[in-house]
């Protein structure tokens, strides 16, 4: 084959696919966990416009605008009720909502502390600009 | 007498068992829905119908001797084969049902005052109802497996009856005692079936195809002994009589209509038809040789049980309990009237021989009936007086007090003595002289007829003496009324003594009707395989040799307890043994029941700790194994939606990969 | 299984079957250590891992493309949507996170437009970028944690999460690798059937009378300046109803967000 096929950009589509799942599963903030899903909903739509360059079918582009549609409702849904929740407990942590669990299980705790934070960098200030005069002192002549 | 088609026979004969039955469903229902008082109603229409019908029998079957089989229908079929719903409509059975439903009525009236204040009334009724239905099976039908159902049926009903006040630790156990002791009898008697089954190649097993059918001596003995066995049990005789006394626990109607007139006569029914049924016309000395050894022990039983329990009632203290050793003593009778077989060239044909002395012991079976369920009603009437007190020790001197009972309990108690004219004398009489008969032949077992006819002869002693002793003890003497009883110390209602009185009736007149004018013995004749030779009333000399008997008995009663109430008898040690039931039960309980007893603990102990911690470990592993996957729902969100993942993987694995 | 591998490797055409797990083992391998832990993650070895991998299965996958403009721009912006996605995924502040993500969005736009797509890249842009992104961060502000936080700083079972991965991406490019193979044998007359059919069949794809794409002399698609005029025409003509329900899904979305976001706002209230 001469130029990038239609398994060229699957696979592409693919690789997108798969970091989104790896992010949902792995990471605990809850708007990251949203993000990759997000980024799951990327690799499928390459996936439907690739098959529609590759077919001759402009029916992929059109699921591809319903696609995003979706994901701007999704969006706007799911942003409302992670601030709920955020209200709720004050953190963005997914792990305190463990109320699926069989009754007689204790939560899930981390193990390991965090590390303490560190000195914030100190707020950037600007240098004084310019030279400064070579005056002692102001004067005030009226 | 009249003339009747097929069909309608054949729906009388249904009627029989069918209306009784009916009427037991109907007195469950009324007790269902608490209508206690029609229950009575229901049950007395019900064994009124039966015996309607019965009448209706025993006059059809007057016009014909042959048996007439009523089919109605297939009970199962197994395979090629099948049981047949058939009655068997002749003389014998029509007779037999006919006194059967005949009793039963007047004990559902006399319960009707006997059991007025029960709160179980509609239960008694129910199954006093449903006892006679199945006794009607068992005598009408024409094959062994309809027998069995009949048999059992009555044992049930015996069992419900007998333990009727189930609150009671001693009824319950009576009843169970009963029951189980009778099953050994219906095992042999389901072996006995078996083995017929076997060798005549077909289970459906009708009389007439036992009795014509090809079998060779060693499945005669062997299937005649293990109906012996069978009768044994359900007739109470040595060595399985243990549970009739014990039975007396029961209402005392329910001891005169079972333990009197009715279920321990099936035993008697039973190897009355098949003796002569198996000796059929035969000649072949195996085979009569075969029924002969049966017949053997079955009078060798009868005597020892005659006997034995003759002295064991003589040590009775309680009324019902002498009536039930009294019982156990009149069936020894009929055993050993059945024990006489015949040889192939006596006097008269062996056929005729065996057939006599069936003759013997049904006719005594019936008159038996008439004033043993006398006995009993009377004993009933006592007690109902005496506010149920049955110990003769408490109670004297009644016979002013209780005229109709004193009347009626004289009457029965010289039926039962023998005392001629009443009936007893007849029946007795013909047993005698069958035995007599059978002791002065020239065949190899006259010596051993000669021993039973002298056993009989002291029994016939005894009984007159513990009848009288009981009644002397009862109705003379000073009158002394026990505490119990308040103000129940009356006659009783009419509702009660109406039946003693047609019973007393009954008993004085049926051994005259039925016996020397040849009736029974007319109507009997036709009865299938029974070849009765033609027999007339005379003075013999066992007829005497019973009567003095009798009378001597009599007077010895009278000497030692009539003129001066209770005393010391002279028997003080036959006293003391016979009150302690000869220490028969006292082996039973050593030699049987507590290995028995001990295997069971042992055999539960096992249960309670190899095997049910086996059960509870299989049921508790699912619990454990699900415990351990518990775990995996921890409530974390991205926890599942990993387990989704892996799953996703593997299931593409599958097509791709592993294609 | 064996199989499968000498009916690949019968065809050459896609010579990349099992040779995938090394890059994409290496590449989760360098995820699983830039995840965030409280210990730090080990960035540069993790970097260089996942750089490693990426690289490797590009040329891979590519092997064999003829060198154009076009391939070069199409692993340009392949490879700026793998980093991307690959920051998103690892960077610990969630703002640095999002940015990744524009930076995903912008690439896969490109990947549209190189698709014959230009209406949706546009939208894509718009929609994401311009306001999905922009929704996250103003979240983001209002849901401030300070770092280090158990939101941020820590994954939930990172090695199960690339283990899954990995597996996924290993299947899914062995599928797609063997069936193309299967598909070229079937297309030759030889025995095959695809899972993903990933050749266009025989039958030339002009199903329908209006001309979606316009071919250029030796057939291939050429890029359309009416691609947005086709697009609609497309929407409208054959999709109407789903874009009228899709129009419906918006108001009720909006009304939810709204009705959800007055509840809270109402049960702050004191």
């Amino acid at each position: 084959m001469t130029s990038p096929d239609l398994p060229h950009y699957l696979a592409v589509a693919a690789i997108l696919f798969v970091f989104g799942l790896v992010g949902f599963l792995s990471r605990r903030n809850l708007i990251l966990m949203f993000l990759s899903v997000e980024l799951m909903v990327q690799g499928v739509a390459l996936n439907f416009v690739a098959f529609a360059r590759f077919r001759g079918n402009l029916d992929g582009q059109s699921f591809v605008l319903f696609l995003l549609t979706v994901a701007a409702c999704e969006a706007a849904l799911a942003l409302a009720l992670i601030l709920a929740l955020y209200r709720t407990r004050s953190t963005l942590d997914v792990s305190p909502w463990q109320e699926l669990r069989e009754e007689d299980l204790d939560p899930v705790e981390d193990d390991e502390p965090l590390p303490l934070p560190g000195a914030l960098p100190p707020i950037p200030t600007l240098p004084v600009a310019g030279i400064a005069p070579n005056r002692p002192e102001e004067t005030n002549r009226v | 007498m009249f003339d009747l088609s097929a069909e309608a026979l054949g729906s009388l004969a249904l009627c029989v068992p069918a209306l009784p039955i009916l009427g037991a469903i109907s007195c469950l229902v009324l007790g269902a829905v608490k209508f206690h008082g029609l229950a009575p109603i229901a049950a007395g229409a019900g064994v009124l119908g039966g015996l309607v019908a019965s009448i209706g029998l025993l006059g059809a079957t007057g016009h014909f001797h042959g048996p007439f089989p009523a089919n109605y229908g297939t009970w199962f079929s197994v395979g090629g084969d099948s049981v047949q719903w058939e009655f068997r409509i002749d003389a014998l059975s029509a007779a037999m049902v006919a006194m059967v439903t005949f009793i039963s009525l007047w004990i559902v009236v006399f319960s009707v005052g006997y059991m007025h204040d029960d709160p179980g009334e509609s239960r008694y009724f129910a199954l006093v109802s449903l006892f006679v239905g199945a006794m009607a099976i068992l005598i009408l039908s024409n094959n062994l497996v309809l027998l069995f159902l009949g048999w059992e049926g009555v044992g049930v009903c015996s069992y419900l009856l007998v333990g009727f006040w189930f609150q009671k630790p001693e009824a319950a156990a009576a009843a169970r005692k009963a029951f189980l002791v009778t099953r050994l009898g219906d095992i042999a008697l389901l072996g006995a079936m078996i083995l017929l089954a076997c060798q005549l190649g077909s289970f459906s097993m009708s009389y007439d195809q036992i009795f014509n059918g090809k079998l060779d001596s060693g499945t005669v003995y062997f299937s005649l002994l293990l109906l012996l066995i069978g009768a044994v049990g359900k007739s109470a005789q040595f060595p399985l009589h243990v549970w009739l006394p014990d039975a007396m626990e029961g209402p005392t109607p329910v001891s005169a209509l079972i333990h009197a007139a009715t279920m321990v006569t099936a035993g008697v029914y039973l190897l009355a038809r098949f003796f002569p049924g198996m000796t059929g016309t035969t000649f072949d000395p195996a085979r009569l040789d075969a029924i002969a050894s049966v017949q053997d022990l079955a009078g060798a039983l009868g005597a020892v049980t005659a006997l034995a329990a003759a002295i064991m009632a003589v040590g009775q203290w309680d009324l019902k309990r002498v009536l039930a050793y009294s019982t156990l003593s009149q069936l020894g009778y009929m055993f050993m009237a059945l024990g006489v077989s015949g040889t192939a060239r006596g006097e008269h044909l062996p056929s005729e021989v065996v057939s006599m002395a069936a003759f013997a012991a049904i006719f005594h079976l019936l008159t038996h009936a008439f004033f043993k369920a006398l006995l009993f009603l009377s004993a009933g009437s006592v007690m109902h007086a005496m506010g149920h007190v049955i110990d003769m020790g408490k109670f004297s001197g009644l016979a002013k007090l209780l005229p109709v009972t004193h009347a009626c309990f004289l009457v029965g108690a010289l039926a039962l003595a023998g005392v001629p004219p009443l009936s007893g004398f007849f029946s007795k009489d013909e047993i005698l002289l069958v035995l007599h008969e059978g002791g002065h032949s020239d065949g190899p077992r006259a010596a051993y007829f000669q021993i039973l006819f002298w056993i009989a002869i002291a029994t016939a002693l005894l009984t007159a003496y513990y009848t009288f002793r009981a009644y002397f003890l009862t109705f003379h003497g000073e009158l002394k009324v026990p505490h119990e009883a308040g103000d129940h110390a009356h006659e009783s209602p009419a509702v009660m003594t109406v039946p003693l009185v047609v019973l007393a009736v009954c008993a004085v007149f049926a051994g005259l009707v039925l016996g020397p004018t040849g009736m029974l013995h007319h109507r009997l004749e036709g009865t299938a395989h029974w070849h009765l030779h033609e027999s007339h009333f005379e003075l013999s000399w066992p007829m005497i040799l019973g009567t003095v008997a009798a009378i001597t008995g009599i007077l010895l009663a009278w000497a030692l307890f009539g003129r001066s109430g209770l005393s010391k008898t002279p028997f003080g040690v036959i006293e003391k043994a016979a009150s302690a039931r000869l220490f028969i039960d006292d082996i039973y309980m050593v030699a049987l029941v507590r290995p028995l007893g001990s295997i069971g603990l042992a055999v539960s102990w096992l249960d309670r700790e190899l095997f049910q911690p086996l059960v509870e470990f299989a049921a508790t592993l699912p619990r454990m194994v699900g415990g351990r996957f518990r775990s995996v729902q921890n409530g974390l969100v991205q926890f599942y939606a990993l387990a989704m993942a892996l799953g996703l993987i593997v299931i593409l694995a599958m097509f791709t990969v592993a294609r | 299984m064996a199989l499968g591998l000498l009916a690949v490797m019968e065809t050459g055409s896609y010579p990349w079957s099992w040779w995938v797990i090394g890059p994409i083992a290496l590449g989760f391998l360098g995820v699983y250590l830039l995840l965030p832990r409280p210990d730090g993650a080990s960035i540069r070895l993790g970097a260089l891992l996942g750089v490693a991998g990426l690289t490797g299965l590009m040329a891979l996958v590519l092997g064999g493309v003829i060198i154009n403009v076009e391939t070069l721009v199409f692993c340009l912006f392949s490879a700026a949507a793998c980093v991307g996605a690959g920051l998103l995924v690892t960077l610990e502040n969630p703002a640095r996170a999002a940015l990744a993500f524009t930076v995903v969005i912008i690439s896969v736009s490109g990947l549209f437009l190189l698709s014959a797509a230009p209406f949706l890249m546009g939208a894509n842009i718009i929609v994401y970028a311009g306001a999905i992104i922009v929704t996250f961060l103003f979240v983001l502000m209002l849901a401030q944690q300070h770092l280090p936080s158990n939101a941020d700083s820590r994954s939930r079972e990172p090695f199960l999460a690339c283990l899954a991965g990995a597996g996924c991406l290993v299947l899914i490019l062995l599928a797609l690798g063997e069936d193309a193979g299967k598909v070229e044998a079937y297309q030759e007359g030889r025995e095959g059937k695809a899972l993903i059919a990933t050749r266009a069949p025989v039958i030339p794809a002009r199903r329908t009378a209006e001309a979606d794409l316009r071919l250029n002399q030796s057939g291939v698609p050429a890029l359309p300046a009416e691609n947005t005029a086709f697009l609609g025409a497309n929407l409208y003509g054959r999709h109407l109803v789903a874009v009228e329900l899709a129009g419906v899904l918006l108001v009720v979305a909006t009304l939810g967000a709204i009705a959800i976001a007055q509840r809270t706002g109402a049960g702050e209230a004191h």
